[in-house]
């Protein structure tokens, strides 16, 4: 596997991740593809070697325990006063909170 | 560098903050910046640690289960809100050991409520209805602060607070539909924990001088006055709804400003609470000490069996 940096791009971002059957060739694709994308820096590493998470669970990663205590709906609470509900500008679900 | 070049580095931080654009870790920032965020962010982490301890005083004796694994629940909660945001103000170059060391001597601050006592179960509904409304208003509008770690930990922890205030809420209901007795409780909890919980939000905006460059930072996004005066249009139909009543005698909603009025705070008492004259500072303190010197030989032992692990994971990678 291998990344490539944009130009003049302060970030270390991957912005393209190549896949190669071995170190020589993945260098080989990594130095046409900078030369046709114009991009500053390439680098390669075996992906055996890489450890990373997986994006698929991103979500769990702020989604709390399953208990079902630790669940707003679990506590019985009237419907009025109206239910204060405290906007952010956020978009996700998340951050909405329906007050008592 | 030059000043020039620092001027220009700061030029581009100001125009990323002007466009939303979250700072990370290893972006350049202004040294204030930095500062100020590990401040904050440190100050935020002990607050969550020392929060465990007026509740943990009750966990052993929560009238039923339901109250008790609730409680259990909200208490581990916090202790884990404390750890991400030591990791989020670790990755601006504090050690947790050097903020440990600033909360364990004292020199650091946390929020006051919890220089505070739990006297009765009321308590308990009180802290989780006022004081944990009162944060959430404060962390919700934290998750769209500039720095993204912040912003990342809080989104998770808003998310995790949802019950808080609500098996807060329930506790003080189940008690004002009670005995006498029972009521009489409630009452009196609210009557200790309003104005404190109005303290919360800090000084008033004319008297908060780090407000406005907060609020240029994008660390703040509501100043202290807005949010306080959010948190009692929200929370004083709460308490009528139940029959509760609000110990301010100049509380009334203002029609014209859409909005309620309320009585002027104490803030001798602020002051002499932040400055370590409350009921509990020491107490709080000494507990905390206590728990990091008894907690040594755990934390010896865990290091332990991870250098073992590691010596062993070095051993198979060789062999």
């Amino acid at each position: 596997m291998g990344s490539v940096r944009s130009k003049n791009d302060l970030n270390t971002d991957t912005v393209e991740a190549l896949h190669a059957s071995d170190a020589k060739m993945a260098l080989k694709m990594q130095e046409m593809y900078t030369h046709v994308a114009m991009k500053a820096l390439a680098f390669g590493q075996v992906s055996a070697q890489i450890t990373a998470s997986n994006p698929d669970e991103n979500g769990e990663m702020f989604e709390p325990a399953a208990d079902v205590y630790r669940h707003p709906t679990f506590y019985v609470l009237p419907d009025e006063p109206k239910t204060h509900v405290i906007e952010v500008g956020f978009t996700a679900e998340s951050t909405r909170f329906n007050c008592p | 560098m030059s000043e020039k070049e620092i001027k220009s580095l700061e030029d581009i931080f100001n125009q990323r903050i002007a466009r939303d654009e979250k700072i990370e870790p290893k972006d350049w920032m202004p040294e204030k910046y930095r500062k100020t965020h590990i401040r904050q962010i440190s100050q935020h982490a002990h607050s969550e640690i020392v929060g465990m301890l007026p509740e943990g005083n009750w966990i052993s004796r929560c009238p039923t289960l339901r109250r008790k694994v609730a409680l259990l629940a909200k208490v581990q909660d916090e202790g884990g809100h404390g750890l991400y945001l030591y990791s989020a103000a670790e990755t601006l170059g504090i050690s947790r050991e050097e903020m440990f060391e600033q909360l364990h001597t004292g020199a650091a601050k946390y929020s006051s409520i919890f220089n505070y006592p739990t006297l009765t179960w009321a308590d308990i509904g009180a802290i989780g209805w006022l004081v944990d409304g009162a944060a959430i208003m404060n962390q919700v509008a934290l998750i769209n602060t500039s720095f993204g770690p912040y912003s990342r930990a809080m989104i998770r922890i808003c998310k995790e607070e949802s019950f808080h205030q609500r098996q807060g809420y329930e506790i003080i209901m189940t008690l004002m539909n009670g005995t006498q007795e029972q009521k009489d409780m409630a009452q009196d909890a609210l009557n200790r924990w309003w104005w404190p919980s109005l303290m919360m939000f800090g000084p008033r905006d004319e008297d908060s001088p780090n407000s406005e460059q907060s609020m240029r930072w994008k660390l703040k996004r509501k100043t202290n006055d807005e949010l306080r005066q959010a948190f009692v249009d929200q929370t004083v139909p709460q308490a009528e709804l139940i029959g509760l009543k609000v110990p301010d005698s100049d509380l009334k909603w203002n029609e014209e400003r859409g909005h309620y009025d309320f009585g002027p705070i104490d803030w001798d008492e602020f002051w002499q609470v932040v400055n370590g004259h409350g009921p509990c500072n020491k107490e709080r303190l000494a507990a905390r000490n206590k728990a990091w010197d008894e907690g040594a030989w755990i934390r010896e032992a865990a290091n332990a069996y991870a250098s073992k692990q590691a010596a062993k994971e070095e051993q198979r990678k060789t062999a």
